[in-house]
């Protein structure tokens, strides 16, 4: 029967990979598509920072200060943040408005403290960004003022920390013990933890569905599949082979999705000066080979469920109408569970699809446990023969032979 | 040797309105024969042919395939069988090589006799100047000879085609029904489905003609003649369709 089955899936692997359009949408543009998309998004944002902190802007000043020193301190700390030229004089709320890199500020003083109004326009993000820098210049303004004054009641304002907290990262390992270091890998971690199983989740379905459809209700339309259900090889081997086939087809397609993803995303990070991300996982070989099996079953099920639904569905059309509400549910399922750590009660790894999501959460923060893992296992394996079962028995049955082509 | 004992079929369309697409059919054919299921379309040529197949259950009646019940033993009888009907269709991306190989595989014979059966089949086929070529670039009556390959690559002893000649033009048919005469010298047996006079008349040793699911003739070609006292089996079948009303509708 497995020998059937393999023979059956690797001519579908072999008719699939002759076809130039189906290499390149699945193995090039996951690729190239990711890392272009968010390479440019990363480019252009960066560029824009660029331009703005780059830009000259005017700001006008009207000012109730009564020593023209306090004045040039606040032009001094405003010269210290960008490129600002300085207008003097009553501000013209239309001015502003209009310019793309106007701001204006008032500013006098109550007693010893300095009061200022930023006038920008919120719709404008040059406007916004020059409030944003006098606000900074204001802030260093604040700073100084209060060393001062701290000095001059002899106090250093450097001993003025009563309390020192120091982190000490567990369960993440660190050269030389760095604390820094073992924090970003965590978050790292953490981020994987979110976001591996629920992409995997999308891919796996969405990036089969397409492929799944074609080998069992275009092959009907097409009018090949009742060449093979003549043949003398079990409808069991059928079904199997093209499960076989399509789960790994699942697989390609999304760890290829997954790894222009996170090289995108990488590339994104490294244009905004991010770039030193931890890129490690803290996974040992028993880790990835669970994450491994996790992923293989993860992929026969939803394998099983297109090649099921595929085979019921007399034409293309009619499975892509059932298709698509399972993928959405599929696709709740996803984000429902994706802000959730691992390790959740028992029932959770019985339910097909959100015990993989958990399941890999754990293996990934290390909440992991043999008895939910087995529960993981065999509700899913259940599941999986369960739909090698329905469909050869959809094969057995007269049903195959009904084809509607619209 | 192939026996169709009382089979009778039915389908509900979507209409909820029941079909009889077969009613008490029963008919033999022997090896070193070629039998003919001559009728209009929707006689219930291609259903009667999918029961014998295995593809459709009777809902009543049996079949018997060299002795084995083909209800009771479908994998052992489909083993058997090279089945071809007109809405079977190669497609894909394998050449017309690797696909006779995939199904030489899958009826488990070793490489050498898959060699040895593509060779043998592309020659009397005439298929050697497209069998290294994907079936989506073949033509109507090239794919029909691939599929008839395909159809005969474990080399069975029972051969079953619909409308082996359909969209083919005089010299694919003639390839074919060369074939199929080839094949009865061999000693298959053979059962084919036509509603194209002459191949049947050329071909059949024995005649099954089918209106509305019945069998009303089931005997030589001559014997049929002799008892219309007509000329050519044309005059019958028009006579038989006249009678049953069915001339509008085919
Ligand atoms: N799967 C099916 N569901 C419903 N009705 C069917 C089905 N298959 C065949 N029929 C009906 O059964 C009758 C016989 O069909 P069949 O295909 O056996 O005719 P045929 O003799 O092969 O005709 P043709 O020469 O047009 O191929 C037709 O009325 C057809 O509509
Ligand atoms: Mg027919």
């Amino acid at each position: 029967m497995l020998k059937d089955a393999l023979i059956i899936m690797t001519k579908e692997l072999k008719n699939i990979f002759r076809d130039k359009r189906t290499i390149f949408a699945t193995i090039v543009l996951p690729l190239v598509l990711f890392p272009v998309m968010f390479g440019i998004i990363g480019l252009i944002t960066k560029a824009n920072e660029e331009a703005k902190a780059k830009a000259e802007y005017t700001v006008y000043i009207e000012s109730t200060l009564s020593k023209p020193d306090e004045l040039t301190k606040v032009i001094d700390e405003i010269h210290g943040v960008g490129n600002f030229e300085i207008i003097n004089g009553k501000i013209d709320e239309e001015v502003i408005e209009s310019g793309s890199t106007t701001v204006g500020l008032k500013v006098g003083k109550n007693g010893d403290v300095f009061i200022a109004t930023v006038v920008y326009n919120s719709m404008k993000e040059k406007s916004t960004y020059a409030a944003q820098k006098i606000r900074e210049a204001l802030m260093n303004l604040n700073g100084k003022l209060v060393s001062a004054e701290l000095v001059s009641r002899g106090i250093n304002p450097e001993e003025l920390n009563f309390v020192q907290i120091n982190d000490t990262v567990v369960g993440v390992s660190a050269e030389n013990g760095n604390v820094e270091e073992a924090k970003a890998k965590g978050q790292f971690t953490q981020m994987l933890a979110m976001l591996v199983p629920y992409f995997l989740l999308l891919y796996i379905f969405a990036g089969s569905m397409g492929l799944g459809i074609d080998t069992t209700a275009g092959e009907k339309e097409r009018g090949s599949l009742s060449i093979l259900l003549v043949n003398q090889v079990s409808r069991t081997s059928i079904a199997l082979g093209k499960i076989l086939y399509l789960m790994l087809m699942s697989i390609l397609t999304s760890v290829l999705n997954l790894v222009g993803l996170i090289i995108g995303l990488y590339l994104q990070m490294s244009f905004l000066g991010e770039g030193n991300m931890p890129f490690s996982v803290e996974l040992d070989a028993i880790g990835y080979l669970l994450l491994f099996i996790t992923v293989i079953l993860l992929a026969l099920i939803s394998s099983g469920i297109i090649i099921f639904v595929g085979i019921l569905a007399r034409s293309v059309k009619e499975a892509s109408g059932y298709i698509t509400p399972i993928y959405m549910i599929v696709l709740l399922f996803g984000i429902s569970t994706m802000q959730s750590e691992g390790s959740k009660a028992f029932y959770y790894y019985a339910i097909p699809f959100i015990n993989v999501i958990f399941t890999m959460k754990d293996i990934f923060i290390g909440t992991f446990s043999v008895a939910n893992f087995s529960t993981m296992l065999i509700v899913n394996g259940a599941l999986v023969v369960l739909f090698v079962y329905l469909t050869a028995k959809i094969f057995n049955s007269e049903k195959v032979l009904e084809v509607t082509v619209e | 040797m192939v026996q169709v004992n009382n089979i009778s079929k039915s389908f509900v369309n979507r209409k909820k309105k029941r079909i009889e697409a077969v009613k008490n059919v029963s008919f033999e054919c022997r090896s070193g024969e070629i039998y003919g299921l001559l009728g209009p379309n929707g006689a219930g040529k291609t259903t009667t042919l999918r029961v014998i197949a295995t593809l459709l259950k009777p809902d009543s009646g049996s079949v018997m395939v060299n002795g084995l019940d083909n209800q009771k033993e479908p994998d052992k009888v489909r083993a058997m069988i090279g089945f071809l009907t007109s809405d079977m269709k190669v497609s894909g991306n394998l050449t017309g090589r690797e696909f006779l190989k995939f199904f030489g595989q899958l009826n488990h014979l070793p490489d050498e006799k898959i060699e040895e059966r593509t060779k043998m089949l592309v020659e009397m086929l005439e298929m050697a100047d497209f069998i290294d070529r994907s079936p989506n670039k073949l033509s109507s009556g090239m794919k029909q000879k691939l599929s008839i390959a395909i159809s005969l690559i474990h080399d069975p002893q029972v051969i079953i085609f619909d409308e082996p000649t359909n969209g083919l033009d005089i010299f694919a048919s003639k390839v074919v029904t060369d074939f199929l005469k080839e094949m009865k010298r061999q000693q298959k047996t053979i059962i084919i489905s036509t509603h194209i006079m002459s191949v049947a008349e050329k071909l059949c040793d024995q005649l099954g003609l089918i209106f509305n699911g019945q069998l009303v003739e089931n005997d030589t070609i001559e014997n049929i003649l002799k008892k219309h006292e007509a000329a050519e089996i044309e005059d019958v079948f028009f006579a038989y369709a006249n009678s049953m009303g069915v001339i509008q509708s085919a």
